[in-house]
C-alpha cells in the first residue's frame, strides 16, 4: 500500500469575507495535488456553495478548517467545524417549502448543501463528535473511459491461481475486459475507468483479486472494500472467459474470503449480485429496484455471507417493523431477541440530523441518523425530495438496530413514505435495517 | 422542586450512544430460545472431562485458597514437568493457556522489521499476535493438509525470527512425521526459532510422530508448546506451557508475564500429570469411535471429510458454513465455521462421545434437509 502524502490545511474565522480566500486556496491546492482544471472548478464550486452557506447561516462556532487531501483517485476537500445544529435539507429545501413539490423546483435561487452534492463524485456528512461536523467533498481525476479491448481468443490454461496483489496494468486490463463478458448492469458504475480502479487499489482504498491461468493471464476479477469493522462490500466475481466460469468464480470468492478472514470484518456483502456468484456460498437478502441516472429501472439483488459464527444478539425494533424483521430473521436463521422501543419519557430534541452520502453515478443517497429529533420523518422526506429534485432518485435510510432511538425512527419514517426493503446483518454495530423512500 | 433525571448528568455523547447488547450466556440463551441443550462441538474440547485425579483436585479445592496468590512461576508444576520430561524445571514457562506463551515468544524475539513465518490455514493466534504487534506474518499454503516445509523455507529471510509449525495442524489434522521434521530443522539450520505447537500431541498414536521435547536436544532452536486445554480437558482453567533450551527460555522469560496462571489451574494440572495413562487411552478410544462415526455420516450425506490427527474433523458442506452453523445452533449444536481459517464452505466439529456425535449427526441431516 502506498502511503499518501498529507494535504493542505487552512483554518479560517467563521466570517463570510474569508470565503474567497478559502476558494482560492482550494483551487490552488487541488491543482497542485494533480486535479485537472475542469475537475478543480467543480470541486471549488462545491466548496464555495457549502462553505458560503455555512458562513451565511451564522450558526458556526469557532473557526472552520478546510483541508485538501490527495486521494488515490483524486482530491478530497474536508470542512471541519463546530455548530449548534446543522440541518442539511433545511438549508435549502425548507426555504423552498416543506412539501414535496417537484413542480416548484425551478427555484434554484437558494442553492444549498445538498445541491453541492451533485457537482462532486462523493459527498458525505459525518459527525465525529458532539456538535462537531465534517463534510467531505471528493472529486475524481479525469480518467479515460476506453472502449472495451479486444476479447482474448485463447481460453485460460489450467491450473488457475488467485492473486490479491495484481500488477497495475494487468488489473486495468482485467477491469476493461469485464465489459466483454458481463452485461453492463453487472458492472460497478466506476468500472468504465480502469485507470481509476487501479489507482484506488494502489492507494489501498479498494482491494482486487485476479484469477490467473498457468501463464499468468487474468481470467477473472473480484473487487472489494478494505476490511474493517462491520462488513466488506464487494463487486463481482467477473469471469473473463467463456469456459470454466463456475470454477473461476469459486476461486475468486474463496480468494477474497481468505483475504478478509482474520480481520475484524463480520461479513461480506454485494449490493448487485452477478449471475456468476456462487450461490451456495451466499445468502440472498432481497432485491432493490433502482432508478438509474438514464431513467431506466433495474432490480439489483443484494447478497451476503457471515465471516464467522453468529451466536445471536438483541436488536431494537418498533411495532411497525416487527413483521419485516421477524420474517428476515427467520429466513436467515438468525437468533435475535427483538426488544421494543418504548417512549422513555426522556426529552427528544426538536430537530433531527441525518448524515448524508451521495453517489451521483448510481443516483443514490444514503441517510444515516446522527441525532434524534421529533421532526425526523419530515426531515428525511425533505432530504429525499431535495435529492430527488437533483436527480438522486434512490434515497435510503440506514438504521442501526443496536440503537433503540434509531430503530424507533422507523415508525415515523414509514409514516412519511419510507418502506423497509432490506435487512443487512451485522452491517453496523448490529444489523442494519434499510428503508427506501417511495414517494 | 423536581430534580432533573440523573441520566442528564451524563454528557450528550454518552446519552446518545447506547451500549450494544452482546449475546447472553449459555443458560440464558437456552432458556430464551427453548433449546434442549447446547452441545459445544466448536472448540476441540475434550468432553470426557479432566483425568480423575484432576477432577478430584477441582472438586475439593479449598475455598480459602482463593484468597491467596498462586505461585508466580508455577513452581510445583514446573518441577513435575521437569521430572516427566527429564529436563531442568527452569526450561519450562507456564502461561495462561498456550495462547499466552505465543505472545511471550514473539515479544522476546521480534523487533521492528522482523517477520514470522507460518501457514495460511492453521491456528489463527500466531498470525494475529504477530500482526497486532506490528510484525509481518508470512503465510504459506498447506500441502496435503499439512505445513509445506519447502514453502516455509522459501518464505524465510534474514529477518525471519520465528517459524510456527502446528503439528498436528488445527484444523486439517495433517502432520509431519519424524523424517520430515528432522529434514526441515536441518535446513533451517538454527537461523530462526522453530516453534513446534504440539497442542494435540497426546492424541497422536503413531510411531513415526516427532516429539519436539526430544528434537530440541539436537536442535537447540526448537521451542515446544503444549497445553492442558486439549487432552487434559482443563481449557476452562487456562494453562499451557513452553519448553526450550536454557538459552532460549532465558530470553523468553524476560517478556513472559508472571502470576498469570491461577492457583486452581496449577493444582489441577499437577494432578492431571500424575494420573494420565488411563485418561489418554480412554480419550483416544472415544476419538476413534467418533471419527468413524463422522466418516460414516459424511459418506451417507455425500460430504468430503478432511481430518488426520487430533480430536476434530472438517466437513465440506454444500452451503455457506456460516449459514449452516446457524442452522445447527438453532438445534442447540455449536460447530466451528471454517471461513475464518480460510476454508470457506467447511465446518470443523470436535470428536466427542457418541451421544453428542449422534445429536450432531441428526442436526446436520436436518440442516441439510436430509432428515
Ligand atoms: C494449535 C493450537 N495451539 C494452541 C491452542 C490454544 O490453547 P490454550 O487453551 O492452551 O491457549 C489451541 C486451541 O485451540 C490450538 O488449537
Amino acid at each position: 500500500m502506498t502511503k499518501l502524502a498529507s494535504g493542505v490545511r487552512l483554518a479560517l474565522p467563521a466570517e463570510e469575507r474569508f470565503l474567497g480566500l478559502a476558494c482560492a486556496t482550494a483551487e490552488q491546492a487541488a491543482q497542485t495535488l494533480g486535479l485537472g482544471k475542469g475537475r478543480t472548478l467543480r470541486l471549488v464550486l462545491a466548496v464555495e456553495e457549502v462553505l458560503g452557506h455555512l458562513l451565511r447561516q451564522g450558526t458556526l462556532r469557532e473557526a472552520v478548517e478546510l483541508t485538501l487531501l490527495p486521494r488515490a483517485s483524486g482530491v478530497e476537500a474536508r470542512l471541519d467545524f463546530a455548530a449548534e445544529t446543522l440541518d442539511l435539507a433545511g438549508m435549502n429545501v425548507t426555504a423552498r417549502q416543506q412539501a414535496c413539490d417537484f413542480a416548484a423546483e425551478e427555484d434554484f435561487g437558494n442553492l444549498g448543501l445538498l445541491l453541492a452534492a451533485r457537482s462532486v463524485d462523493r459527498f458525505a456528512l459525518d459527525q465525529p463528535g458532539p456538535g462537531r461536523f465534517r463534510l467531505i467533498l471528493r472529486q475524481h481525476k479525469d480518467y479515460p473511459r476506453p472502449p472495451a479491448p479486444e476479447k482474448p481468443r485463447v481460453p485460460p490454461r489450467p491450473p488457475l491461481a488467485f492473486t490479491a496483489a495484481p500488477e497495475q496494468d494487468e488489473l486495468s486490463w482485467a477491469v476493461a475486459q469485464a465489459a466483454n463478458f458481463h452485461p453492463a448492469f453487472e458492472l460497478a458504475e466506476w468500472m468504465d475507468r480502469p485507470g481509476m480502479v487501479a489507482d484506488l487499489v494502489q492507494g489501498g482504498e479498494l482491494c482486487a483479486g485476479l484469477a490467473q491461468d498457468s501463464e499468468g493471464r487474468a481470467c477473472g476479477l473480484i473487487l472489494w472494500t478494505p476490511p474493517g469493522k462491520g462488513v466488506v462490500s464487494f463487486r463481482g466475481p467477473y469471469i473473463l472467459a467463456d469456459e470454466a466460469r463456475a470454477a473461476v468464480a469459486e476461486l475468486l470468492c474463496d480468494g477474497m474470503l481468505a483475504q478478509v478472514a482474520r480481520s475484524e470484518t463480520k461479513g461480506v456483502f454485494t449490493p448487485a449480485a452477478v449471475a456468476d456468484l456462487p450461490r451456495g456460498q451466499f445468502e440472498s437478502l432481497g432485491e432493490v429496484e433502482y432508478e438509474l441516472p438514464d431513467g431506466t429501472r433495474r432490480r439489483f439483488e443484494a447478497c451476503h455471507r457471515h465471516m464467522a459464527e453468529d451466536m445471536g444478539a438483541a436488536v431494537w425494533s418498533c411495532p411497525a417493523t416487527e413483521a419485516f424483521l421477524r420474517a428476515a430473521y427467520e429466513r436467515h436463521f438468525l437468533l435475535r431477541d427483538i426488544r421494543f422501543v418504548t417512549p422513555q419519557g426522556g426529552r427528544v430534541p426538536e430537530r433531527s440530523l441525518f448524515g448524508t452520502e451521495v453517489r451521483a453515478s448510481r443516483a443514490e443517497a444514503v441517510l444515516t441518523p446522527l441525532l434524534n429529533g421529533t421532526d425526523a420523518g419530515e426531515n428525511a422526506v425533505r432530504h429525499a425530495c431535495c435529492l430527488h429534485a437533483e436527480g438522486v432518485r434512490n434515497v435510503f435510510v440506514h438504521l442501526d438496530l443496536a440503537l433503540a432511538w434509531q430503530a424507533g425512527l422507523a415508525e415515523t419514517l414509514m409514516e412519511h413514505g419510507f418502506r423497509p426493503v432490506l435487512l443487512h446483518p451485522l452491517a453496523g454495530r448490529s444489523d442494519v435495517l434499510v428503508l427506501r423512500h417511495e414517494p | 422542586m423536581s430534580r432533573r433525571p440523573l441520566s442528564e448528568l451524563a454528557p450528550e455523547h454518552v446519552r446518545r450512544f447506547e451500549a450494544y447488547a452482546p449475546s447472553p450466556p449459555d443458560h440464558v440463551f437456552l432458556a430464551r430460545h427453548g433449546l434442549p441443550h447446547l452441545l459445544r462441538l466448536h472448540n476441540n474440547e475434550n468432553h470426557l472431562g479432566p483425568p480423575p485425579a484432576a477432577a478430584r483436585v477441582i472438586a475439593e479445592y479449598e475455598s480459602g485458597r482463593g484468597a491467596l496468590y498462586p505461585s508466580g512461576d508455577c513452581y510445583d508444576l514446573r518441577q513435575a514437568l521437569g521430572k516427566r520430561f527429564a529436563k531442568d524445571p527452569g526450561r519450562f514457562l507456564v502461561g495462561n493457556g498456550s495462547c499466552e506463551v505465543i505472545a511471550s515468544v514473539i515479544k522476546a524475539f521480534c523487533g521492528p522489521g522482523d517477520n514470522i513465518v507460518t501457514a495460511d490455514k492453521t491456528f489463527a493466534v500466531y498470525e494475529w499476535v504477530a500482526e497486532f504487534s506490528g510484525f509481518e506474518a508470512r503465510l504459506t499454503p498447506l500441502r496435503n493438509g499439512a505445513y509445506d516445509p519447502e514453502a516455509l523455507l522459501e518464505a524465510m529471510d534474514e529477518r525471519t525470527k520465528i517459524v510456527f509449525v502446528c503439528n498436528p495442524n488445527n484444523p486439517t489434522g495433517g502432520r509431519w512425521n519424524l523424517d520430515t521434521t528432522e529434514d526441515f530443522l536441518a535446513r533451517v539450520d538454527g537461523r530462526a526459532i522453530v516453534v513446534m505447537d504440539e497442542a494435540y500431541f497426546e492424541y497422536v498414536d503413531k510411531p513415526d510422530h516427532p516429539d519436539g521435547m526430544e528434537l530440541m536436544e539436537r536442535h537447540p532452536n526448537v521451542v515446544v508448546f503444549r497445553t492442558f486445554s486439549k487432552m487434559y480437558a482443563l481449557a476452562g482453567l487456562r494453562i499451557g506451557w513452553l519448553c526450550g533450551t536454557e538459552e532460549v527460555v532465558e530470553m523468553i522469560r524476560r517478556t513472559h508475564i508472571v502470576y498469570s496462571v491461577n492457583g486452581l489451574g496449577q493444582a489441577a494440572a499437577l494432578a492431571a500429570l500424575s494420573d494420565d495413562a488411563g485418561h489418554i487411552a480412554a480419550t483416544r478410544a472415544m476419538v476413534a469411535e467418533a471419527r468413524a462415526y463422522v466418516h460414516a455420516l459424511a459418506g451417507e450425506l455425500g460430504l468430503a471429510v478432511q481430518d488426520g490427527e487430533g480430536n476434530f474433523a472438517m466437513l465440506k458442506v454444500p452451503v455457506s458454513d456460516t449459514l449452516l452453523a446457524r442452522k445447527l445452533l438453532l438445534q442447540g449444536v455449536m460447530v466451528r465455521t471454517m471461513t475464518g481459517f480460510r476454508f470457506p464452505g467447511w465446518i470443523r466439529v470436535s470428536l466427542a462421545p457418541m451421544p453428542m456425535m449422534q445429536a450432531f449427526g441428526d442436526a446436520l441431516r436436518k440442516a441439510l434437509g436430509k432428515a
